[in-house]
């Protein structure tokens, strides 16, 4: 007899090795999760060269978007894989071993580990290239990944639980995260916008995690009002309601054909 | 031994609740082949999705001592988008086999599938004779008390569906197959008792002629 986690262990695993193979069929898949987010951010270091040359905060502009790009990019695929993870897996819940949590956590693994290895690898050729990345605050570095790891998290298994019931879920979900490129400092620090306003956005986890990034790769980088604090509260309590939604839901996602 | 007590399943519809079982309390008679018929729509399916623990009652509780395959159908279980090796090595890493059990079972699934170099190609390339050799060839290479089977012999040509019989023959020393057919010749050659469902209530036919009688009688209506 297996125990319990042995077999979750085995089904993760083979979840994995599935989802590499179908992911990355061709070399240009892996390629692409790296060279995806360095056009991004090359597009918008053109379009913002022509504005300044200084960037912001005394920032060359393609160190400034890159942590913006990176964490928006990680938060909005995990937020499709609500909906998607249930699709794709749908026809391995007929194996009973194979439950929706196991390819929630491996969507999650999956989507981390490209989040890691495409900022390892565009960092290291900013510094190939010249530019300095001190990373000031390599502690608070890791706390604010963990919090993005667990919002994502759970926000993947929310979403999936929701879409159990609206259908078109993820047309409106597409359309609601298009907008978070615009509200979530992606492309301008919260500290060019009126301090009366910062309300507007401090709501926004997304804000603090990219606000923190930045401050703890660069020193002298101001972001006033950000908190991790609130990051960690914001992800800990999204992981917490995702964990509780799923134990209501999950056999309706496992029947759900 | 797979006993049911108090099992109810509905499925909620526009029309209201449609009941597949309805407090059904039954044990299933042991070491017996169970061929499954009635209506389309009836239940035979989810019948099986049950007992395969990939769904479950509304209320009730289903027993069963002893180990259960997966429902083995034309669809569900198998990725189209892999190759029919890539499917089997899946199917054995759940099951949680080392590397060797694993290419031995996989060689095996792709001598017994019958494939060739099909096994290397994609799953959304095959005809649906293929894809039920290869579904087929991956349960065989496991030994379970039960087997759980839904139609899966019915698109297979007459020459694997006489090797198929062989095999489950042969497994059936120390395990048993549930199966769902339209075909009472099949359920016939293969079962040895018949479970008629029909409005969520369990009937078993211990004399397949009989329950041959009742399937002719339910098609003329």
């Amino acid at each position: 007899m297996r125990t319990s986690w042995q077999i979750q262990q085995a089904v993760i695993k083979a979840l994995f090795i599935r989802e590499i193979k179908t992911r990355f069929a061709t070399p240009l898949g892996y390629a692409w999760a790296v060279l995806g987010p360095f056009l991004q951010v090359m597009v918008l270091v053109i379009i913002f060269s022509f504005i300044s040359r200084n960037g912001y905060q005394g920032l060359a502009f393609a160190l400034f978007f890159t942590p913006g790009i990176l964490l928006l990019n990680f938060f909005t695929q995990q937020v499709n894989n609500g909906s998607a993870t249930i699709q794709a897996n749908k026809g391995l819940f007929n194996y009973k071993q194979v439950k929706p949590f196991d390819a929630f956590v491996t969507r999650a693994l999956i989507e981390f580990a490209l989040l890691l290895v495409s900022s390892v690898v565009i960092f290291s050729g900013f510094i190939w290239y010249g530019y300095e990345v001190p990373v000031v605050d390599p502690l608070t570095l890791m706390a604010i990944f963990c919090c993005m790891a667990a919002m994502g998290f759970g926000f993947s298994i929310l979403f999936g639980c929701i879409s159990l019931y609206f259908k078109d879920m993820n047309k409106i979900v597409s359309l609601m995260t298009r907008p978070l490129f615009f509200i979530s400092c992606i492309i301008y620090p919260l500290i060019v916008i009126p301090s009366e306003y910062h309300y507007l956005f401090l709501w926004n986890p997304l804000v603090h995690a990219v606000e923190l990034v930045r401050v703890s790769l660069y020193p002298y980088y101001i972001a006033p009002g950000v908190n991790i604090g609130y990051l960690f509260f914001v992800s800990l309590s999204v992981s917490f309601l995702g964990v509780l939604a799923y134990r209501r839901h999950w056999q309706q996602m496992v029947a759900s054909r | 031994m797979i006993h049911m007590e108090q099992v109810t399943k509905y499925y909620p519809t526009a029309s209201g609740r449609r009941y597949i079982l309805k407090d059904v309390t039954q044990t299933l008679p042991e070491n017996k082949n169970i061929g499954v018929f009635g209506r389309n729509g009836t239940g035979k399916s989810t019948l099986l999705k049950l007992l395969g623990g990939i769904d479950y009652p509304n209320s009730g509780k289903i027993t069963i001592k002893g180990s259960m395959s997966w429902p083995m159908a034309l669809s569900g279980g198998i990725q189209g988008s892999l190759t029919g090796r890539d499917n089997a090595r899946f199917v054995c890493r759940v099951y949680g086999d080392n590397e060797k059990v694993l290419n031995k079972k996989v060689s095996f699934i792709h001598e017994f599938s019958e494939l060739d170099e099909f096994f290397d190609e994609p799953v959304k390339t095959y005809s649906s004779g293929m894809r039920s050799r290869l579904a087929f060839a991956i349960s065989m290479a496991f030994d379970f008390d039960y087997y759980l089977m839904d139609e899966v012999t019915a698109v297979g040509d007459a020459r694997f569906k006489e090797k198929a019989r062989a095999a489950l023959n042969e497994k059936r020393e120390k395990s048993n197959v549930i199966f769902v057919s339209h075909n009472i010749g099949e359920i016939k050659r293969i079962c040895d008792i018949g479970m008629y469902i029909e409005d969520g209530q369990l009937k078993i036919y211990d004399d397949l002629d009989e329950a041959a009688a009742r399937y002719k009688k339910m098609i003329q209506g």
